[in-house]
């Protein structure tokens, strides 16, 4: 842990490795291989009509990707190094912000994470010389280990810490409280405010890149960075790992070009001071809810950074993605980690899922046309990721498993076609990439497809299992009738729809239908 | 208690005074009696307790134990307390605590102060220490406000998602439905008995003396033709024209044909010499350096390739030049050979031609010379039947070719039925009697109709000609099927109509979940609906079943119980003979049973197989086993009571039902008779669904023996008496009168041609073999166990085998046979088709036990019994069960 804390990068860079080499061809001979040697049976399913339609969704998926892919190399190499002069100028002319603040909620975290936040935090406001005021809502035990260390460390900067208690355990509670008493002991107008968790590292530089973008550009309010993770677990959880930041790396890149993003992170994100410490800010913050034709009224529980991110995106703020900037969050993961993916996946599609709406609604006078684009590509993906997997299983009851092995050479071309791209972010060539992108890209359709009928369900964290509904408890079970009716109905509607495209269920014409419903039901003979 | 640490200068406490503070109450529970109940007040003295439910007296002491939940602690004691005041209607308690030890007050103090200093706070009922007071905070919402609208849209979206998916649902079921239920046919149409009228000559339409529909008696015109000289003056006319073309044509063609050929040659020989002229050239250049560019010159090696192709080129261009001057040469030559040669021939067929030339101009004249009405002379064509005009041809004066369909006729009182064609894949899911829908676009009406009629194969089975409709159905539909309307009345549809044809697929899997189906709808609809399959009558009988049977003698059900209970004496006064007993053989052989499966197949096959070691043979035998096996089940359930006879019997009887598919085969299907005698014994105790499943088997059965095709034969020898065998079960079983009267005529038919004088079978008398007539003496037993009227018949039968064995004729079998296969079977493994062969005198067993159950003799009385064996009567142990077992008297 500590040799990977010493070791922390900070900007990406690309490394060519002989045995990553190795994989990759023998990925590639054995997709030869398997297309080399598939069967007739398996080559004439290229001329099933289902092909028409995993090539039109494929061709719809991939040039969006594609898309996302140029706009995230212009901004990388036309519109972000030009933002990077501008402000490189102005930390040379000795522009410096009137002070720092820093927000952290913090709930339990390990002593040596900690001390290593607190390490590179005062690292860096050493560096800048501002002077910084941390307001901590953190367990006691975190006081003091915040405490101890800060009055050791502290000498030569102009830096304290506020405590604030919580009186619920709740992280919108301790986030908003710790802004209430930032608003109480007053803030400097256009102060950067810097949102964390409480296992963010901070890589040395990263204030330095970032805090100019406010002096430069009036309209932003809020900037995220990149991320990668220190990571004590299962090494195919560290793998997915890179694989979620690398892809987000290259979206977040795509979509600053429109100068916004789709989430201002929790790990880190800076605020402009003006608008998130303004007392209805906060207060939804602390209680922010969304209005459910179904549920009624809830309240959000996780998804602080989503909540702080439309409230800024309902203002028009502007944000920024900081691509040169890089913080790390440090994960233990005990166990085999199965179950801390699937309460990961939970939460995150979750708290997408909850926001997604209300975004969309925004409609593109508030939104760019582009980003409005996305939320709502956010949705279909749902559904165009289970089209391949539920067709196949369908034409496998019709051609048998000779469909699986097209499928196979289908998905291995691909996603080592995406991969191939992803490398260069993830920096270097992992051979598991194909397999998880697919393995991510159904399981977070599945779990999409059930939390979409079931948003409020939520949980505090993805260390425990309580399950808040945070609904009134009033009629509930008709609720929870009614989203597993929902859940069935979309499903149902698509494995139909396919199962008639197909030709594994025929098609019959409005007549036919009421006569065979007469026959089953003994209408008529 | 510790105490607060002072703020180092970089650490503050998030400014105290300037927060509202709060105090909460200590969160004491008291358990009282087993049940805890939350202090709603309390002071060091005293406590109160709001909606107390327990037991008490007052002023009396009673044991208390009071608790404290602090962080993750739950510190508890025992203590005493005096109810002081109680009231029923709001269930309060006040009481004081009383002896509780000093150290337990100080621990209450001590919680005390700390809540009232701000230094412990109630968090979720859970006292907890705080270094400094708390901003309270909640995550209670604001109620969303009501309205009408709101509402309005909720029901609105609650109703669409409930209408679509009641919608989906609907759909799903119909699609499922008509996916794996039910076949949807497009090709069928109504047809019916018909009589088709041909044109006998050719001619022209003159009058069509009836229309389409119209009733027409046997001998009435239907039209009348222009025969003569059938074609119009204006068609022969132009046939003579096209003829004078013709000829014409030849005469010039065999004028020009050889000066054609000289003057191609001639244009090739032209072309070859341009050819040469210009390879010349071509190598000169690049041959020889001195006309060589000075770019070639410099690269010798380009210009070497480049002489050898120009070389190459100059050869070519000779060979053309000699070739050509010899195909001219040799056209000339004909051309002089033609003139010479054949001069006289030409001459002859340039004659020949002018001559026919001038006759088709004659021909022409005469035709324009000639007046219309010369050419005509008119026939009559008439109805051969009565009936109904199905179709008849449309226009007047249309010319018609000798043969071309004129007119169809439908016969006088025949029904319309449907001929549906469809896959083989399709016909392998149907069965005669399923129930199919027919549906007419046209006149928007359903009719119900039943499978009559399968034929797998076009060309072995169909309706003596190709189907009327061949031009409509597509290639892959080589299989048809006949279906009769049950509910059309007296109306007559339009012939040839096309109708879109649902049936009811039959198979396990679909027969399953139909039959959940049911049941689940039974459970909402107060109805049996799937009980129309038996007429109300037949339901009737079931529910009053009383073990009445149908192939077994009266009271068999009872006299094997009674036999069972050892109440009554064997029917027929027999001991045992050969040292078998028959009762505990069959008990010991039904025990293990029970352990086996039945292994049912869908085709059987043993007719016709020459080689003993045929595969298809022995599954075929193996698996037949289960047929008597399921008979001996049914009698051991009886004479035991034990119910898993039944089952395993049961389970027999209906694996077979429901996967045999019967072909109507004589010989194959002729060892399903144990599955028939074990159906009639558990008669009653099969549910209505497996009667239906299994009359659905038997009547497959039936109708596929009706239609079985025998050959000059077959008619008359064993195979005929097999079929009528399992028929005549088939019928009893069924209760179908109508089959068994029919069936009953054509056995009075085969027993005048397959029992000859004295007893011979026709089998013997083609095979001279007593196998054959042993193998023709087992169903005539069996028919007349069911069909006592031809008792002395099968008794002369018997008598002549007998007779023979007396006599010693058992040597020299098969001497005279006329069927060439015995030699091939005595070849390939059977050795009782040796020619020249002694009969196994053992394998009259079957016959001896069935002639003495016929005519209730005793069998240890007969002279037969020595040519039994053990073997052969373990074998045939249903046979020898049934023979104690059954009493006519």
């Amino acid at each position: 842990m500590e040799n990977k804390i010493n070791n922390l990068q900070t900007e990406r860079h690309f490394e060519w490795r002989a045995l990553d080499l190795f994989n990759l061809s023998l990925y590639l001979c054995c997709l030869w291989l398997l297309i080399h040697f598939m069967s007739d049976e398996s080559k004439q399913l290229f001329q099933h009509r289902m092909i028409v339609l995993v090539a039109a969704i494929g061709v719809w998926r991939y040039s969006w990707w594609f898309l996302n892919l140029t706009r995230a190399l212009i901004y990388e190499f036309i519109t972000f190094p030009k933002l990077r002069q501008q402000a490189n100028e102005l930390n040379a002319s000795g522009w410096k912000p009137a002070h720092l603040y820093f927000v952290i909620a913090s709930y339990k975290e390990d002593k040596e994470t900690t001390e290593t936040l607190l390490e590179y935090m005062l690292l860096e406001c050493r560096n800048l010389g501002i002077p910084a005021t941390l307001y901590l809502s953190a367990d006691p035990q975190d006081e003091k280990i915040v405490r101890s260390y800060v009055r050791q460390h502290v000498d030569g900067i102009d830096f304290k810490v506020i405590a604030i208690r919580q009186t619920l355990p709740d992280k919108r509670i301790a986030l908003g409280q710790c802004l209430r008493s930032l608003s109480r002991n007053g803030v400097i107008p256009d102060s950067p405010i810097i949102l964390m968790d409480g296992d963010a590292i901070i890589t040395p530089g990263t204030l330095a890149k970032c805090i100019p973008f406010f002096h430069l550009n009036p309209k932003l309010h809020a900037l995220t960075t990149d991320e990668k993770a220190i990571f004590n677990g299962p090494k195919w959880m560290a793998e997915m790992t890179d694989l979620r930041f690398a892809q987000r790396h290259l979206m977040m890149q795509s979509h600053a070009l429109s100068k916004r993003v789709l989430t201002l992170t929790g790990r880190l994100s800076i605020f402009r001071s003006q608008i998130i410490t303004a007392p209805n800010f906060i207060d939804r913050l602390e209680n922010d809810y969304i209005d459910h034709w179904l549920w009624g009224r809830f309240r959000f529980i996780s998804g602080d950074d989503k909540s702080t991110w439309y409230l800024l995106l309902r203002n028009k703020a502007e944000m920024l993605y900081v691509r040169d900037a890089m913080v790390y969050t440090v994960e233990h993961i005990s166990g085999n980690g199965i179950q801390r993916t699937f309460q990961n996946l939970l939460r995150w599609s979750g708290n997408m899922l909850r926001n997604n709406g209300r975004a969309i609604a925004l409609m593109p006078k508030k939104v760019p046309f582009y980003i409005w684009w996305c939320l709502i590509d956010q949705r279909l993906v749902i559904w165009t990721s289970l089209v391949s997997p539920i067709a196949t299983i369908l034409l496998a009851l019709q051609f048998g498993w000779a469909v699986f092995v097209v499928y196979i050479a289908w998905l291995g071309l691909s996603r080592i076609g995406i991969s191939l791209f992803i490398y260069r972010y993830a920096g270097r060539i992992h051979i598991s990439f194909p397999f998880l992108i697919y393995i991510l890209q159904v399981s977070n359709a599945i779990i999409k497809v059930y939390i979409l009928f079931r948003l409020p369900r939520q949980r505090w964290s993805n260390r425990t299992t309580t399950v808040a509904t945070q609904v009134s408890e009033n009629k509930i079970w008709i609720k929870n009738i009614a989203a597993i009716y929902l859940t069935s109905f979309y499903l149902s509607a698509l494995i139909v729809l396919l199962a008639l495209y197909t030709g594994t269920l025929e098609i019959y014409n409005g007549t036919e239908i009421l006569r065979a419903l007469g026959q089953l039901f003994s209408f008529s003979r | 208690m510790t105490k607060k640490e002072p703020s180092s200068e970089v650490f503050y406490w998030d400014a105290p005074r300037k927060r509202l503070h709060k105090k909460d109450l200590f969160p004491l529970q008291i358990e009282i009696n087993g049940q805890v109940y939350f202090a709603s007040q309390w002071t060091i003295n005293h406590f109160k307790i709001i909606r107390y439910s327990g037991a008490l007296q007052l002023n009396k002491e009673m044991a208390i134990k009071p608790i404290v939940k602090f962080r993750d602690f739950e510190i508890q004691f025992v203590a005493k307390a005096i109810p002081l005041r109680y009231d029923p209607k709001k269930k309060e308690l006040i009481a004081s605590f009383k002896d509780i030890p000093e150290e337990h007050q100080e621990l209450l103090a001590y919680f005390s102060e700390a809540l009232n200093t701000g230094d412990m706070v109630n968090i979720d009922n859970v006292l907890r220490r705080v270094d400094m007071p708390i901003t309270p905070a909640s995550t209670q919402l604001v109620a969303a406000p009501q309205s009408k609208s709101k509402t309005f849209k909720r029901g609105l979206i609650a109703t669409l998602y409930l209408v679509s998916g009641i919608s989906l649902v609907l759909f799903t079921l119909a699609t499922l439905y008509k996916s794996f239920f039910r076949i949807e046919v497009k090709t069928a149409f109504i047809t019916a008995p018909m009589t088709s009228i041909q044109s006998k000559n050719q001619g022209t339409i003159k009058d069509i003396l009836i229309s389409k529909n119209e009733h027409v008696k046997a001998g009435q015109a239907l039209m009348t033709l222009d025969v003569a000289d059938s074609l119009s003056k204006q068609r022969k006319l132009e046939g003579a024209k096209q003829q004078v073309s013709l000829y014409t044509a030849l005469l010039e063609d065999n004028k020009s044909k050889t000066n054609y050929q000289i003057r191609l040659n001639q244009t090739k020989l032209t072309t070859a010499n341009t050819s040469l002229q210009s390879a010349l050239l071509s190598r000169r250049v690049k041959c020889n350096r001195r006309y060589a560019t000075e770019i070639d010159r410099r690269n010798p090696q380009k210009r070497g390739a480049e002489c050898l192709i120009a070389r190459k080129d100059v050869t070519t261009a000779r060979l053309r030049i000699n070739t050509s001057r010899a195909s001219l040469v040799a056209a000339k030559k004909g051309y002089k050979n033609n003139s010479k040669e054949t001069k006289s021939n030409n001459k002859k067929s340039k004659i020949l031609l002018e001559e026919k030339l001038k006759r088709a101009k004659n021909e022409v004249e005469s035709i324009e010379n000639t007046s219309e009405t010369f050419l005509s002379s008119v026939e009559t064509i008439f109805s051969p039947i009565s009936g109904k005009v199905l179709n008849i041809i449309d226009g007047q004066h249309q010319y018609l070719k000798k043969g071309q369909l004129i007119a169809l006729i439908q016969k006088d009182n025949s029904e319309q039925y449907i001929e549906a064609h469809l896959t083989h894949k399709e016909v392998a899911d149907l069965k005669v009697g399923d129930r199919a829908v027919a549906y007419s676009p046209l006149l928007k009406r359903d009719y119900s109709l039943k499978v009559e009629h399968l034929d797998f194969t076009k060309d072995v089975f169909s309706l003596s000609q190709d189907s009327l409709f061949k031009d409509r159905i597509p290639q892959d539909k080589t299989a048809k099927a006949i279906l009769k309307f049950t509910d059309k009345k007296e109306e007559t549809l339009l012939f040839a109509l096309p109708v879109e044809l649902s049936i009811e697929k039959d198979n396990p899997f679909t027969n399953k979940v139909k039959e959940s189906f049911t049941s689940f709808l039974d459970l909402f609809i107060n109805k049996t609906q799937a009980n129309h399959f038996f007429p109300d009558a037949e339901a009737a009988e079931l529910s009053e079943c009383k073990n009445a049977s149908r192939l077994f003698p009266e009271g068999i059900i009872k006299n094997i119980q009674e036999i069972g209970n050892n109440t009554s004496t064997l029917s027929i006064k027999d001991t045992t003979i050969l040292d078998l007993d028959w009762k505990k053989k069959l008990l010991s052989t039904t025990k293990k049973l029970l352990q086996q499966d039945p292994t049912p197949v869908d085709y059987l096959q043993s007719s016709g197989i020459t080689s003993a070691k045929n595969k298809a043979l022995k599954k075929t035998r193996i698996a037949l086993r289960n047929s008597k096996n399921s008979a001996l089940l049914a009698i051991a359930y009886y004479l035991t009571g034990n119910k898993a006879y039944l089952a395993q019997s049961k389970k027999y009887v209906f694996a077979w039902a429901t996967t045999h598919i019967p072909n109507g085969h004589p010989i194959n299907e002729t060892r399903l008779e144990g599955f028939l005698w074990a159906y009639d014994l558990l008669y009653c105790h099969f549910t209505k669904e497996e009667h239906k499943k299994i009359k659905v088997w038997l009547m497959n059965i039936q109708s596929n023996k009706h239609l079985w095709k025998f050959g000059p034969t077959s008619r008359k020898n064993n195979l005929r008496t097999h079929q009528l065998k399992i028929l005549l079960m088939v019928d009893h079983l069924l209760n179908d009168d109508k089959s068994l009267v029919s069936d009953r005529e054509t056995l009075l038919k085969h027993a005048d041609n397959n029992i000859l004088d004295k007893g011979v079978t026709i089998d013997y008398k083609e095979r001279d073999a007593l196998h054959y007539h042993v193998y023709d003496l087992e169903p005539w037993l069996e028919i007349a166990l069911l069909e006592p009227d031809y008792k002395d018949r099968v008794n002369s039968v018997y008598s002549f085998l007998v007779k023979q064995l007396k006599e010693g004729n058992i040597h020299n079998q098969f001497a005279n046979s006329k069927q060439k296969i015995d030699a091939k079977r005595a070849a390939g493994g059977f050795s009782y088709a040796k020619k020249g062969g002694t009969f196994d005198t053992t394998r009259i067993t079957r016959s001896v036990l069935v002639y003495s159950t016929l005519n209730q003799k005793i069998l240890s009385e007969q002279d037969t019994l020595k040519y039994l064996s053990q073997k052969k009567l373990r074998q045939y142990l249903f046979q020898y069960a049934r023979y104690y077992l059954w009493k006519t008297k």
